[in-house]
């Protein structure tokens, strides 16, 4: 069953086109990725998605029903967890008080007892926020706000995540660590994960099915090891060449 | 050595209204980045309002109170209907300053005309005789005016602490978008700040009428020295404030009392430029990297 | 006929009283208007042009009007007063003086409001007001305190102004005060306040310094202020320290803005509503803020140009726009121009050199020790991952942040301590990867702020319009005609940026910086957004630039187009330096693959 389907989607800025007719779809269950360089029009999709930004034309269906005209806290509330780019911890808050805003919908609706116990379970899997748990997020090293965002993300137990960049600024070793972790998520197999991801090989290697965008547009699109091996994604990076 | 006490216990007094006031400011300008600029109004309508129904018609201290913040509610809803919410959506960033001074401006005529251009005492319930505390005479209004303002800061800042709901606001002043994404409707965050805000400036109202007068023009002056408690105390720091009242509280009281009364609003004005000038954040604001 | 209509309007305070039963009463309030609409008038110069909000300007009021009250008073008309010093010189040299001091009092402000803003500057300025306020309350000996001082009608040859014929005293000075402000605020001096207002960083990287203009619009306001206050003083031959309260400069900024911003018409207007209401509505006076305050809540959601917005709506049904003689003679002049100076005489072949370069964010180091060289008359490409450093390089050059270390040399010369408008003054133009045109402005006045430095006229000459003034601007606006052709977009001349297509409003960014003649052009992110056509045509402008000798520093994320267009390519990644080299070298380049698209590791399957 599809989740999510993107039908025709164009989104401006002011009168930018960020993108320019993007179709996609997620089945339940699955990790699909959408990869291409910066400026493609990656962050834009996640963000219409999640309601910060409003479709210029196209359609966003979750479950069949369009959300593109809900707004963001409303879309929260469907389910849909977006780990933004750039992570965006609340800096001046402590690493439990960013789990427990995480959860804001869950403990107004009176499951507090349940998402302490949730956030254990986010411990055990980052154990270092654990460690860190009364510290101010804004004094986490870069890889340990990209898990604190992972982990305010899950306790709200969401039906499909939304990652954006998980990758970004972080050195080579922590995204090594950070796409573990997001492969031990999905092998939990309890949600739907919509990644989008500049670094190619890393998203490849843990996507079921991936996209790539080009300058607001879907170039190429395939299974996560038929893209691997294609020329053509460095291509989309790094441009052909003088002709 | 007894008036220099009673100075500073009525100088601290006149600087936690001033607190008062100014934490209006500061809750709202970080949900919001904008604030009430008649501010000072609010806190006379509560004082007008305490007065109608506490010495005109004796209706009971708590009746009162709870009258006054049912007003607080009211004034606040329409405030943020009329004057902030078209502000926030429109492009102009100085229009919110623009459309709060004009919503008091009409909040202070309506005052005059329907009821009164006249200034009335207000009687402490507390009474007028100085109650003797380790032998310095004191009164009993300023002592109370202490302690309810330092308890009103305290219980919104806990209220930001420690419950879900006050971390929501934290959430909002931080990154609105980011605190969508969580769920937080903050389009409702500010609306609440706002009412929270104009609740306490009717308060403050109230507590400051025995010790000034009640009239429609009780509020001006003191809105306007709150700006510079809530600047000097830096405008995102809830504590800062009391910092910021107790600065031009005292300030105002010495200099009242040993240079002349006419100067007396000289040194905490004087103190808002250099803070400005040095501290741009305030003496507690965080320091904001601003990116291009 | 238009003369004509102008010209009765001109006339209309002296005609106006002589068609009524009560000339005294309608001159009385003629005189009022004037002075106010001077006033509204000088504020609008830093709300309207600046875009600061000032509550403070009562205070300067207050200071023309005491300076005036103070100096040119008598004894025998303050006989019981606590005043000491009566200097009772002639009114006209009391006024100059007021100005003066009002002026100074203005640039003393000017300085907080370099570094504040918002309800910063707001807070700032009712401070101000009220420690002027406070002080004229207090020194009794100067101004009488509480009580006042009295005045005598002014006299000039012998004939006294006093009450009626004040008028033909104050008319006059109002017509030149609005003919000043109108030359001034059409001038390059108006163009760097509004570029100033809508953003601080394109104005100073046109060479504009924002302190200089800033600073002088605070010292122009207040002393128009002052002059407004000396004449005040004489309206009642009384003046009083009550009238310069806090109440006093709010009731201004509103009659500014329902009067409406940017506008003389609007001043006036203003200044009208704010005299004439009271008299006329003597009925509904008490409730007189009540509609003021109701009025400026609709014309700031409704009516966001107040009156004079609304009068100027019906004008335009009337006139034509700007006619094809004036555009067919810009056209004309504009085929004599020459574009591209010649570029000065340098046999150095390295335009900027980067050593070591080195930049921090808290424990974030963004660019670390970035080494670089730009040749001269080529196009160098900057490219590198998200968060890779490259805008922060970009600001670096351009001095926006100061570095942690490092060098920035401009042909050989370091320029590491200058800021960024000397910069802009020594020859790095640039674009914004976020356009930040003046978005009021025609596409024409924003080239024409980008050669804000070609302009030599003084002030004095732009206040009164000179020839000096007119020729230069006349020689300047034919050359931003020539440098809109040179990328295509003379058509749009005269529409506002705001209503470009982005295509256009991308292509006038580097018309606005070419227009600068620079040595050194920063283009940051061009292609974002562009359809491939709109990139084809940035391409060619890219290469005709380069072959007028102009270095440039392309950033940007679209790769076939960096592939096409540079000569060479640096790849930043995590603020280093991780490969340079020709494009095609950078293509194939592993560690550079890596960067953009990862490892293949199967560190976990």
């Amino acid at each position: 069953m599809k989740i999510l389907e993107i039908k025709d989607l164009v989104v401006n800025y002011g009168k930018v086109a960020a993108l320019k007719e993007i179709s996609l779809e997620i089945e339940e269950g699955e990790l699909v990725a959408v990869i291409g360089s910066n400026g493609a029009g990656k962050t834009t999709t996640m963000n219409t998605i999640s309601g910060l930004l409003s479709p210029t034309s196209g359609d966003i269906l979750l479950n069949g029903k369009s959300i593109c005209k809900i707004p963001a806290h409303q879309v929260a509330a469907l389910n849909i967890s977006h780990v933004p780019e750039g992570r965006k911890v609340f800096a001046s808050m402590s690493v439990k008080d960013n789990l427990l805003l995480g959860a804001y919908l869950r403990i107004r609706k009176g499951e507090k007892k349940q998402v302490i116990a949730d956030i254990d379970d986010i411990y055990s899997i980052f154990p270092r926020l654990k460690e860190r748990e009364n510290q101010q997020s804004g004094t986490l090293s870069g890889g340990e706000q990209q898990m604190l965002a992972l982990g305010r993300a899950l306790v709200s137990k969401p039906k499909l995540l939304l990652l954006d960049e998980p990758s970004m600024g972080l050195a080579p070793v922590i995204i090594d660590e950070v796409f573990k972790l997001i492969n031990t998520i999905k092998k939990r197999g309890d949600m739907t994960i919509f990644l989008v991801e500049q670094l190619a090989y890393r998203a490849l290697e843990v996507a079921d099915r991936a996209y790539v965008v080009e300058q607001g547009n879907i170039s190429l699109t395939g299974t996560g090891k038929e893209l691997m091996t294609n020329p053509e994604v460095r291509k989309a990076y790094l441009g052909a060449g003088k002709s | 050595m007894e008036q220099f006490i009673q100075l500073l216990i009525s100088g601290i007094a006149q600087g936690m209204i001033y607190s008062l006031v100014a934490f209006g400011y500061n809750i709202t300008f970080s949900t919001s980045r904008s604030f009430n600029f008649s501010h000072g109004n609010f806190l006379m309508l509560g004082g007008v309002v305490g007065l109608i129904f506490f010495i005109n018609n004796q209706v009971p201290f708590l009746a009162m109170v709870l009258a006054v913040v049912f007003v607080g509610l009211i004034m606040g809803l329409i405030l943020y209907k009329t004057s902030i919410e078209p502000s926030l959506k429109s492009k102009s960033n100085y229009a919110w300053i623009l459309a709060t001074l004009a919503f008091g401006i009409i909040l202070k005529n309506i005052v005059e005309v329907f009821w009164s251009t006249d200034d009335f005492r207000f009687d402490s319930p507390l009474g007028n005789a100085p109650i003797r505390i380790m032998g310095i005479g004191v009164l009993p209004q300023e002592i109370l005016i202490i302690i309810v303002a330092i308890c009103i800061v305290v219980a919104v800042e806990s209220f930001k602490k420690y419950t879900i709901f006050g971390k929501a606001i934290v959430a909002v002043s931080e990154d609105k978008h980011t605190a969508s994404l969580m769920g937080i409707n903050q389009q409702f965050v500010i609306l609440f700040s706002f009412l929270l805000s104009s609740v306490i400036a009717c308060l403050a109202g109230v507590l400051v009428a025995p010790i000034t007068m009640v009239g429609a023009t009780m509020g001006t002056v003191l809105g306007v020295k709150a700006y510079a408690v809530s600047i000097i105390g830096g405008l995102e720091s809830g504590y800062g404030v009391l910092l910021g009242g107790l600065i031009i509280g005292l300030s105002e009281a010495f200099t009242a009392r040993y240079i002349s009364t006419g100067y007396k609003d000289a040194p905490g004005f004087l103190i808002l430029i250099l803070v400005l000038l040095f501290l741009p954040s305030g003496i507690f604001g965080k320091k904001i990297f601003k990116k291009v | 006929m238009k003369k004509i209509i102008y010209g009765i309007l001109l006339l209309l305070p002296f005609l106006l009283p002589q068609m009524v039963d009560n000339p005294y009463y309608i001159q009385g309030i003629l005189c009022r208007i004037i002075v106010y609409a001077m006033l509204v008038a000088s504020l609008d110069l830093i709300v309207g042009y600046i875009g600061d909000v000032s509550i403070g300007h009562a205070g300067f009021f207050a200071i023309g009007a005491y300076a005036v009250g103070i100096l040119t008073s008598t004894q025998e008309l303050n006989s019981d007063s606590s005043m000491t010093w009566f200097p009772h010189i002639p009114f006209f040299v009391a006024l100059f003086i007021g100005v003066l001091l009002t002026a100074l009092a203005g640039f003393i402000l000017g300085f907080p409001a370099l570094r504040l803003s918002g309800p910063y500057l707001a807070v700032v300025t009712i401070a101000y007001g009220l420690l002027i306020y406070t002080i004229i309350n207090e020194q009794e000996y100067l101004t009488n305190g509480t009580k006042g001082i009295s005045l005598e009608p002014i006299e000039v040859f012998g004939v006294k102004f006093g009450g009626s014929n004040y008028l033909y005293i104050v008319y006059p000075f109002l017509i030149m005060v609005m003919y000043v402000i109108h030359n001034l605020t059409k001038s390059y001096w108006g163009r760097a306040f509004e570029a100033i207002k809508y953003s601080e960083v394109a104005a100073s990287s046109c060479g504009i310094s924002k302190s200089y203009y800033k600073i002088w619009a605070f010292v122009i306001s207040a002393g128009i202020a002052g002059l407004a206050g000396g004449f005040f003083s004489q309206l009642d031959a009384y003046v009083a320290p009550n009238t310069f309260s806090y109440n006093f400069s709010v009731e201004f900024l509103i009659a500014l803005i329902v009067g409406g911003v940017q506008s003389i018409l609007g001043n006036i207007l203003g200044a009208s509503v704010m005299v004439i209401f009271p008299d006329l509505f003597t009925k509904f006076n008490d409730y007189r803020l009540i509609i003021f305050g109701f009025s400026l809540l609709l014309v700031l959601f409704f009516m966001p140009k107040g009156l004079a917005g609304f009068v100027n709506l019906i004008k335009k049904r009337f006139t034509k726009k700007k006619d094809g003689h004036y555009i067919e003679a810009l056209i004309e002049r504009a085929s004599a121009v020459k574009l591209f100076d010649e570029l000065k005489e340098n046999n150095d072949q390295v335009a900027v050199q980067l050593k070591d370069l080195t930049m921090r964010f808290g424990g974030l180091v963004a660019v670390n020790e970035l080494n670089m060289t730009i040749k001269k008359g080529t196009v160098h490409g900057l490219i590198g991952p998200n968060g890779s450093g490259k805008s922060t390089t970009v600001n670096l050059l351009t001095g926006i942040y100061p570095p942690a270390g490092g060098k920035v040399q401009l042909f050989g010369k370091s320029i590491i301590a200058e800021s960024t408008y000397k910069r802009a003054k020594l020859g790095i133009a640039r674009t914004f990867q976020n356009l930040q045109l003046f978005s009021d402005m025609t596409a024409l006045q924003n080239v024409m702020v980008g050669m804000h430095n070609s302009f030599t006229s003084n002030l004095f000459s732009i206040c009164f319009n000179l020839p000096k003034s007119q020729k230069e601007e006349k020689n300047v606006e034919t050359k931003a005609f020539a440098w809109l052709q040179f990328v295509g977009l003379e058509d749009i001349a005269f529409t506002e940026a705001k209503n470009l297509s982005y295509g256009q409003a991308r292509l006038l960014e580097i018309a606005r910086a070419l227009a600068s003649n620079p040595s050194l052009l920063l283009l940051d992110e061009p292609a974002a957004g562009l359809t491939a056509g709109e990139i084809e045509k940035i391409n060619i402008l890219i290469n005709k630039i380069k072959e007028s000798g102009i270095s440039v520093l392309l950033i940007e994320h679209h790769m076939d187009m960096v592939m096409a267009v540079s000569d060479e390519v640096t790849v930043l990644d995590f603020g280093k330096k991780i490969a340079e080299g020709t494009p095609n070298q950078i293509q194939n380049n592993p560690t550079v693959i890596t960067a953009y698209l990862g490892t293949h590791e199967t560190s976990f399957h």
